[in-house]
């Protein structure tokens, strides 16, 4: 898809059980735009990834990408519309080589005939992989895995990817670089909606934001308005 | 999950009723089938009560229960053979399955959830082995020289003295069950079954627990397993020891309602009234109690899963008050 | 030596419970069960028809691996998430339904797959080595292979891991692992299909046949360790061994006693095999 389009969340409820994590919540992301969700511990911003990429559905609400209703979608169809998720922890296959990692994340249809093409572009991003190539995924470093968890989004060609927390656990330096990735992605053409615990960080690499605080949105706009408004200040000293 | 509970006193008065009625069948000019359906309930009743017990109150999924009744039988075998009583044979069974389950509770123990099912099948399957070579010497005569005794007492016996013992220990191990959960173990038991790790931190003794009501499982069953065989006469290890019982005791508690106390009830009424009524077409009636049982879980597991760990508010009361006999 | 061939056989057996159980942590206490009904099968097709229980497998396989599928796919996906024993009441079950539809069909008495080929031995040195042991070890050495290859090379074997190490990151993968999981039932099926025709030519068997075959199965899988085709090879040569030695030296009755007395000693100190991962 060349053509523009949008993610639309559109007042959703959602429910872990009796918990309610999500309470009338919006948002939006347009192509090629790197959004970021702010917010303490709890405050839901990974139940709102959870729910774009069909972990979780929502009771009340739609989700929209590109004008088609994702709500309903179990994961692995969201995924064939070209949404890859980066999950919080990272979840690489352990007993897979990182190769074989790679692979398995260009299992969709679309994303099968580009496979040499995205692997190349993913070594390039992190050469240490191609490196590792052989490597059980369980062996790499904290900050290798994160690599290979990106990489590994990136092999399904998405137009959207959702990042979850990749700086938990790392050094900054790491963090840094990583970021930088993310910023080298998007230019790429990959529309990012990241987590970041770090509000600094997060409204530093984001163009837009949204707060979050006990599952609602409190707060949403461009990253330099944002800088200036008291919740954020507070949440700068209070995170 | 309250269905109507009739007052106690009701409740009483109908079960005095219902037990004086059984205990009068015999005098009564009826056929000897029904005596002999009942015998069949009764027996089949104490394993499946105490098959609920261990699988469904503490969560011990055993597969190996004709361990116990194989053993059981043939004590009763032994015991005859020597020209002593069969009462005497019948408690002998009892304690030495008991025994049994004391010293396998030492390995198996160890293994968890799915090993253990298959490991306490093993057991079973290794004994019904080891008996098939077991061929004593005057044992041999006695049948047609092939594995198994026969229980030489068993002529001695009237029907319907067998009946009075089939009803004894079946309503024996209803009013067992009662105790059993009722007591400061009861609490325990179900205490583990709703989370082993909440309980044991709570200072319940996880393994003794386990061991109490596996060992006393072990007992009863033997205890029925040696009225069942004494009524049958004989005893060979693909009987004494094969999965058919494991099947029915499994099929009758879940199709009756595992973790409940009229679950083994119903559950094995049903199992006996199909093998009558289908008696006559070789192993349909197993077909359809498989069926049911496989339509059962697919479409209510949580049915099985929810009580075999109860609910959630019941745990706290149940913590609180172990906590309390403390 | 002829445990080693036989250990063959039994690695088969053990390799269709292995992959289900370390896929979907699910013990199909039915395995052996529907291993024997492609015995049983091959049966009706050589006795009516005349066809040999190899070439039944081309019907064979595909049948038992829909039925598989369709377990999975309609039973087990329900409730396999749920613990431990609704999957193993619902295989019990089946297992239950299963032997007793064959002893209503074929009754008790035992059959045998007895083609000419099944009774020719060969003399090796001072053996007499059984020709079905031999065809018994080639096949099982090509399902190892077969497997072997396709978890590694193929997208779907791939899949198949990753659904088995976090199901989870497999869906964000695009991995529909219902599917995946209803297809790895099917596919532990085929293993049964072959092991059931090919153990139905080295033994006689049963309606109540499936027991012995699953606890063989489940020690193989106990003994090699989950998650290691060569584990269960080994597994399997372990048990093979065992039963012949014990056949010698304790006479023919004791022969499976000896496994279980190994399968009880593991299961006891090493839980997770000699290979085991998990």
């Amino acid at each position: 898809m060349s053509e523009e389009w949008t993610l639309n969340v559109d007042h959703i409820d959602v429910y872990y059980g009796a918990f309610h994590a999500l309470w009338d919540l919006s948002l939006e992301v347009r192509k090629g735009e790197i959004v970021s969700l702010i917010g303490a511990n709890g405050s839901g911003k990974t139940t709102a990834l959870n729910t774009i990429m069909g972990l979780v559905h929502p009771t009340k609400g739609s989700i929209e990408f590109s004008g088609k209703r994702i709500d309903g979608l179990a994961t692995y169809d969201i995924v064939t519309l070209g949404i890859s998720q980066v999950p919080e922890g990272r979840r690489i296959f352990p007993d897979l080589t990182v190769l074989e990692n790679l692979i398995i994340g260009s299992y969709t249809g679309r994303a099968r005939v580009s496979k040499d093409q995205m692997l190349k572009r993913v070594y390039s991003l992190f050469p240490v992989l191609e490196e590792r190539e052989n490597q059980l995924g369980g062996t790499l470093s904290g900050g290798e895995q994160q690599m290979l968890a990106i990489g590994r989004a990136l092999m399904s060609n998405p137009e959207l990817i959702l990042f979850d927390e990749i700086s938990l656990g790392l050094a900054p330096i790491i963090v840094d670089r990583l970021y930088r990735t993310v910023e080298q992605i998007n230019s790429e053409g990959v529309t990012v909606l990241f987590v970041e615990q770090n509000v600094r960080r997060s409204l530093k690499q984001a163009k837009r934001a949204y707060i979050l605080k006990a599952g609602r949105v409190v707060l949403g706009g461009n990253a330099e308005d944002l800088r200036e408004e008291e919740e954020v200040k507070k949440a700068y000293f209070g995170v | 999950m309250k269905a109507a509970i009739p007052r106690p006193a009701v409740a009483y008065a109908l079960l005095i009723a219902v037990m004086a009625a059984l205990v009068a069948l015999p005098l009564a000019n009826i056929e000897i089938y029904w005596i002999l359906i009942l015998f069949l309930f009764f027996v089949y009743l104490a394993m499946t009560n105490m098959w609920n017990l261990v699988a469904g109150y503490s969560g011990l999924i055993s597969l190996g229960q004709p361990a116990f009744i194989g053993l059981a039988g043939y004590s009763l075998g032994v015991v005859t053979l020597y020209g002593l009583s069969p009462f005497l044979g019948i408690v002998a069974g009892g304690v030495l399955a008991a025994a049994f389950a004391v010293v396998v509770s030492v390995p198996t123990f160890r293994m968890k959830g799915i090993y253990f099912a298959i490991g306490t099948w093993i057991v079973a399957e290794a004994l019904r082995i080891f008996f098939n070579a077991w061929r004593p010497a005057e044992a041999a005569a006695a049948t047609w020289g092939g594995a198994g005794i026969s229980i030489k007492a068993a002529a001695g016996i009237s029907i319907v003295q067998i009946y009075y013992l089939a009803l004894t220990v079946g309503f024996g191990s209803i009013f067992l069950m009662r105790l059993i959960l009722k007591s400061k173990l009861g609490l325990e038991l179900m205490a583990i079954r709703d989370n082993e790790a909440t309980a044991s931190s709570s200072g319940v003794d996880v393994f003794r627990c386990k061991l109490y009501s596996f060992v006393i499982g072990a007992f009863v069953t033997g205890i029925a397993a040696g009225v069942f065989y004494l009524f049958q006469g004989h005893i060979e290890p693909i009987s004494g020891f094969g999965v058919n019982w494991t099947i029915i005791l499994v099929t009758a508690v879940i199709i009756g309602g595992i973790g409940t106390i009229e679950g083994p009830i119903a559950g094995t009424a049903i199992a006996v009234l199909l093998q009558q009524l289908l008696a006559r077409y070789v192993g349909v009636s197993l077909i359809i109690q498989g069926i049911i049982l496989v339509a059962i879980i697919s479409l209510t597991p949580r049915g099985i899963v929810g009580t075999i760990q109860r609910s959630r508010a019941s745990r706290s009361p149940l913590l609180l008050a172990i906590r309390r006999t403390k | 030596m002829m445990g080693l061939l036989l250990g063959g056989l039994y690695a088969v057996i053990g390799l269709g419970l292995s992959l289900v159980f370390g896929v979907m942590k699910l013990v199909n206490l039915a395995h052996g069960d529907l291993a024997v009904f492609s015995s049983y099968f091959a049966y009706v097709a050589m006795s009516s028809l005349g066809i040999d229980p190899v070439a039944s497998l081309v019907l064979g396989i595909p049948i038992l691996f829909a039925i598989g599928f369709a377990i999975q796919g309609l039973l087990m996906n329900r409730v396999f998430r749920l613990g431990m024993e609704p999957p193993l009441l619902i295989a019990f079950g089946i297992s239950i339904i299963l032997q007793n539809i064959y002893l209503a069909l074929w009754t008790p008495l035992s059959r045998g797959l007895t083609t000419g080929y099944a009774l020719e031995s060969y003399r090796i040195g001072e053996f007499y080595i059984p020709l079905v042991y031999l065809l018994d070890f080639v096949a099982a050495l090509l399902v190892m292979l077969f497997l072997r290859e396709f978890l590694r090379k193929t997208y779907l074997g791939r899949a198949i891991r990753a659904a088995s190490q976090d199901w989870r990151a497999a869906q964000l993968m695009g991995i529909n692992t219902n599917r995946i999981y209803a297809l790895t039932f099917g596919i532990s099926m085929m293993f049964a299909a072959i092991a059931g025709v090919f153990v139905g030519l080295t033994f006689p068997f049963t309606p109540s046949s499936g027991s012995a075959y699953l606890i063989i199965a489940f020690g193989v899988v106990i003994i090699g360790g989950l998650g290691s085709i060569l584990g269960t090879f080994i597994g399997g040569v372990v048990l093979g061994v065992a039963q012949i030695l014990s056949g010698a030296y304790f006479g023919a009755g004791w022969q499976l006693f000896l496994g279980y007395v190994i399968i009880l000693a593991i299961l006891t100190a090493r839980p997770q095999g000699i290979f085991g991962r998990r």
